[in-house]
């Protein structure tokens, strides 16, 4: 039972422990204490608005961590602390052609844990890259991907492009050499396609050549459109695992 | 829509021969009782898994003898070993999905159940009322899925968890040793020699050295996007589901094809950095010297007839094997991948100045 009031002498460990766990303010966020028991397990994750992505139970085949290497799971951490690290980036990084390059320098020299940030911005979206194409291989080579799973391998295949193209959009965003070579390739190819390539190169640079137009649209997108639209297909991917029955598993 | 029949096809399933190893040598069918022994033909039930003999699965009217699932035999040889399963769950006869064996639900079963029916083991199908021919089954298959399901809390989520923790601190400690380059100001006026688009698209650029643009960056990744999202259309048995490379013989299509589209890609791009191939055809036949006309024919014919006599010998390598669809997936699946990452490679780590290759330990220095 709560025991609220403390005595005179000082209060043992056990009895703060006690009160915190077990006080109003911890058992208004966590109606339950720790599940020790099947059911209470199977309650604790159907009630909790963040577990119960999860099914309550799952099949043992489909956890053996040699099954699924974690891939998906490590796909979507990666997206989450890109989200992250990229919000604290937008903090200080302006989509201006005169200013952009030395956000990035000041990022590096004069913010606390700029550097920081934006290294794992940079490594996270190579990792999730990799992760995402592991995955679909993981996908594929179980045979997951057959009844009746079909549509959500049309799903990720989907997020395979949606995460290159994420990847690709962030690559211009420092103004550097690097970045602005790197985009010119990548944007003539796309100037290549047959019957509409004109078209679509003014599509991608918002202008004849690369400039202040293609990097608010870039950097929209990056920030906004792609993410969102990412997100959307995430969480069609992941209901569509449940309604499939939960993952595959070994027969 | 009446019935759950209408409209839908009922899933696919293979001919697997039996042989001393299979899983289910020595399994009792359900329809006539007798045990299957090796040199029969079986077949698994496409939802409980439960084996029965090709014949008796016919003659039960093409439904599951235990829980009536629908499914046509595929008319074409599967697979002759067991699928190789490594710690599979053991001591349970028949290993079941979970809530697989509730009762088919009879005719009034919503059409998603129905349309391909594992769906009918999505957690929420409710055991059809009037279904209760067997209670004892009911009984026997809970037991039994009790002991196939594990709770999610800590089961699932401890290792989610610490792998999450994992990541956070590998990322971590990289970003704090590992800096991400900045190069100078940008200047359109100064083209850093070589120009490279990041790793994940170089493949597409060293596609970019041999064909037309068009066909290398824009038609080539569009059929890629395309066949990939038609494979779970094209490859529509569902009974190998959740076994590495499907068993013994997709492992061995696996390296087949790992082995043949290694050479190959490396043939190709060695054939023409150092022939030329466009150079020589126009020397060849010298028309050809018109740029346009070179253009369609050097640039766009001749690569496409290339990556199809490359992808036709693929299939005729593995001819031999008798190969079923899943392995002409797998075959051409790890094509793919393989050539995507070799080529990804080559081009970060063997293009140097003007895209020539070099050994990566001789890499001139970028011309930044
Ligand atoms: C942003 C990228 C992606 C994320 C975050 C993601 C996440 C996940 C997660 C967490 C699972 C649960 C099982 C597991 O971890 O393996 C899953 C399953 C699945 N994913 Fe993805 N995925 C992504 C991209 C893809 C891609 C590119 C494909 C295929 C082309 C794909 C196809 C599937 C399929 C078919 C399943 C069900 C597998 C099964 O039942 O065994 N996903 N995904
Ligand atoms: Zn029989
Ligand atoms: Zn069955």
């Amino acid at each position: 039972m709560a025991s609220g009031t403390l005595g005179q002498r000082p209060p043992t460990g056990a009895q703060v422990w006690d009160w915190l766990r077990n006080g109003r303010v911890f058992k208004s966020i966590f109606r339950y204490s720790y599940p020790s028991d099947r059911r209470n397990r199977i309650m604790t994750v159907a009630k909790n608005v963040f577990l119960h992505l999860h099914p309550s139970q799952v099949p043992r085949g489909g956890i053996r961590v040699t099954y699924t290497w974690c891939l998906g799971g490590l796909s979507f951490m990666t997206f989450l602390m890109l989200t992250v690290t990229g919000v604290l980036l937008m903090f200080y990084y302006v989509p201006s052609v005169t200013r952009a390059y030395q956000d990035i320098q000041d990022l590096e020299t004069v913010v606390t844990f700029g550097m920081l940030m934006r290294n794992i911005h940079r490594w996270g979206a190579h990792m999730m890259v990799i992760t995402v194409f592991l995955h679909m291989c993981r996908v594929f080579y179980t045979g997951s991907y057959k009844p009746p799973r079909e549509f959500n391998w049309v799903v990720g295949v989907i997020l395979l492009v949606l995460t290159l193209l994420l990847s690709f959009t962030g690559y211009l965003l420092p103004w550097d050499q690097l970045s602005f070579w790197a985009v010119t390739v990548g944007t003539t190819i796309g100037g290549a396609a047959p019957i509409i390539g004109k078209q679509i190169n003014f599509l991608l640079l918002g202008d004849f050549e690369i400039g202040q137009n293609t990097l608010i649209r870039w950097y929209t997108l990056h920030v906004i459109a792609l993410p969102l639209i990412l997100s959307l297909f995430l969480s069609v991917h992941f209901w569509r695992v449940r309604q499939d029955g939960g993952i595959s598993q070994p027969m | 829509m009446s019935g759950s029949e209408a409209g839908v096809k009922p899933a696919l399933i293979s001919v697997r021969p039996t042989t001393a190893e299979s899983k289910w040598a020595g399994k009792e069918c359900p329809h006539c009782k007798k045990d299957i022994s090796a040199g029969e033909n079986a077949v698994l039930c496409p939802k409980c898994y439960t084996p029965h003999h090709k014949d008796c699965w016919t003659t039960h009217g093409n439904v599951c003898a235990l829980d009536q699932t629908p499914a046509n035999i595929m008319e074409r040889a599967g697979r002759a070993a067991a699928p190789a399963v490594d710690g599979a769950p053991v001591g349970t006869p028949a290993p079941v999905k979970p809530a697989a064996e509730a009762p088919a639900p009879p005719k009034a079963a919503p059409v998603k159940a129905a349309a391909v029916p594992v769906a009918a083991a999505v957690p929420a199908a409710k055991p059809a009322a009037g279904g209760g021919a067997s209670s004892a089954r009911a009984m026997r298959s809970a037991a039994r899925r009790a002991q196939a399901q594990l709770t999610t809390w800590p089961h699932l989520l401890m290792p989610e968890f610490l792998s999450a923790v994992l990541l956070m601190i590998g990322l971590t400690v990289m970003a704090w040793f590992v800096n991400a380059p900045l190069e100078e100001h940008s200047n359109p006026n100064h083209t850093p020699n070589p120009s490279k688009a990041p790793w994940y698209f170089l493949n597409l650029q060293e596609l970019l050295l041999h064909m037309h643009p068009g066909l290398a960056g824009v038609v080539i990744p569009t059929i890629i996007i395309v066949l990939l999202m038609a494979i779970p259309y094209v490859d529509i048995t569902s009974d190998d589901t959740g076994v590495w490379f499907s068993g013994a013989q997709g492992k061995k299509v696996f390296w087949i094809s790992t082995v043949y589209t290694f050479l190959w890609a490396w043939a190709l791009i060695l054939a023409d950095e150092f022939v030329g191939v466009r150079a020589v055809i126009e020397n060849a036949i010298p028309v050809l010297k018109i740029s346009w006309l070179s253009e369609i024919v050097t640039q766009t014919m001749v690569p496409t007839a290339i990556m199809w006599a490359v992808a036709v010998g693929l299939y005729i390598s593995i001819a031999h094997l008798k190969p079923t669809v899943r392995d002409v997936m797998i075959a051409y699946f790890t094509a793919f991948v393989i050539a995507w990452i070799l080529l990804a490679l080559v081009g970060s780590a063997f293009r140097g100045p003007a895209m020539v290759l070099y050994w990566p330990w001789n890499m001139p220095p970028r011309i930044a």
